[in-house]
């Protein structure tokens, strides 16, 4: 008898795959689909991107950090409260609207308080400009021409929203808009003795605005706190025994424009 | 694929089979899991070394395919139908080979396969640990343990 490994191996000659099941494998191949081993270059790729977003990320998060570290207030609170109130240097040849210098950029007018008294150091008068009428309802003998506004270059005193300011400034000549006609030649429309000039000026939280008759020497002092919105107030006050239209216009980066007209 | 895969069936084809065939103790079940075995190559993407390497790829997850089969719950559940005379080997004595047929599956599957690439493949201790992915003191033990037991049930003489 057989021992049990020549059994064994008889037994296992006998197996043996069909023809079918040897050609069905050798299809295999046809119907599967090798799957490509992942690149490193896949990973690679992966990763990088991923660290360029991280990195963008970061940038600008820090860039805005930094930028509410130090200047909480956001640019569009800006215009509700200006954070520098600008002085208006008082022309010194106020009734030639024609030689007013040339306006600057809103975002230029933002300087240092100055004292009303102060001389217009940096106004220069130009000749030319889109705006260099004056506004109908500016007193031209009194108040400065518009041009009179912020001469100093936004480099020389950067706005600063948390400084307090004077108590006392200049008001900014009015500033006409776009919209204003230009008046170049034409008669003021307000005599000299109706010239008022408006000062606006942030003090312990409260939004005052500061009217001076120059023809008297007087002033008057209006609380607005909360009643500008968006950098902007109009109101009509009877002071110095005159109905004043008071109008005042905050620029986005710093400035502002009081215009105070006579409505009797 | 480095390597034609039309001779890679032909050549290792009936050897995987004929181990799937020992672990699974029918037809059907080895060849699904030579099946899948080559499917799972073509797919894998694998870099071998040489023909070898890959043939000791190719056994140990043929093993592996058939250790899953055995311990899935439909096989578990399942009731063997082959209990009809096995056609694999028309030739040899069909008592003889009922005999052994009969002992192979008194074994433990693990130990089929060993008994299998031990004694028709006349595989070393060392080269079958290596493609079943087991240990060299525990194919010997169970290979000395599947002797006994055929020794026993052929009555053969020494292995």
């Amino acid at each position: 008898m057989k021992n049990e490994a020549e059994q064994l191996k008889e037994y296992f000659d006998g197996i043996e795959p069909s023809e079918a099941f040897l050609q069905r494998l050798q299809a295999l191949e046809e119907t599967t689909v090798p799957q490509p081993r992942a690149s490193e270059k896949k990973y690679l790729w992966r990763y990088a991107l991923a660290a360029a977003a991280a990195l963008l990320l970061g940038i600008f998060g820090w860039r805005t950090l930094d930028r509410l570290r130090t200047d909480p207030v956001l640019p569009d609170e800006r215009t509700d409260r200006p954070a520098a109130i600008e002085p208006a240097a008082p022309a010194e040849n106020p009734a030639a609207p024609a030689d007013r210098p040339e306006q600057t950029p809103p975002s230029a007018s933002v300087s240092a308080p100055k004292t009303p008294t102060e001389p217009p150091e940096t106004v220069e008068p130009a000749t030319t400009g889109d705006h260099a009428g004056l506004a109908p309802t500016v007193p031209p003998t009194v108040s400065p021409p518009p041009t009179v506004q912020p001469t100093a270059p936004p480099t020389e005193q950067p706005p600063e929203p948390t400084e307090e300011l004077p108590p006392v400034e200049p008001v900014e000549p009015v500033e006409p808009t776009e919209d204003i006609p230009d008046n170049t030649g034409d008669a003021p429309a307000i005599s000299e003795e109706e010239a008022f000039v408006g000062l606006y000026e942030l003090v312990d939280g409260r939004e005052l605005i500061t009217i001076y008759d120059e023809s008297s020497g007087e002033s008057a002092v209006l609380d607005v706190t909360g009643q500008v919105i968006d950098g902007q107030y109009q109101g009509v006050h009877t002071l110095f025994g005159k109905t004043l239209s008071v109008a005042l216009q905050c620029f986005q980066g710093g400035g502002y424009e009081v215009v105070v007209t006579v409505l009797n | 694929m480095e390597h034609d895969f039309q001779q890679v069936t032909e050549r290792h084809g009936p050897t995987l089979y004929r181990l799937a065939y020992s672990y699974c103790g029918n037809r059907s079940d080895a060849e699904d899991c030579v099946q899948e075995v080559f499917a799972k190559y073509l797919t894998c993407g694998k870099v071998f070394e040489d023909d070898e390497h890959r043939l000791r790829w190719l056994m140990k997850v043929t093993a592996n395919q058939c250790r899953d089969l055995l311990k899935s719950g439909w096989k578990q559940k399942r009731q063997t139908l082959e209990t009809l005379p096995d056609i694999a080997a028309p030739q040899a004595d069909p008592d003889t080979r009922l005999a052994v047929r009969q002992a192979i599956e008194a074994l433990p599957p693990k130990d089929r396969g060993i008994v299998y690439l031990y004694y028709y493949e006349s595989y070393p201790v060392r080269r079958i640990a290596a493609s079943l992915g087991l240990s060299e003191t525990a194919v010997r033990s169970r290979l000395d343990r599947a002797r006994k037991r055929l020794r026993q049930m052929l009555g053969g003489e020494s292995g």
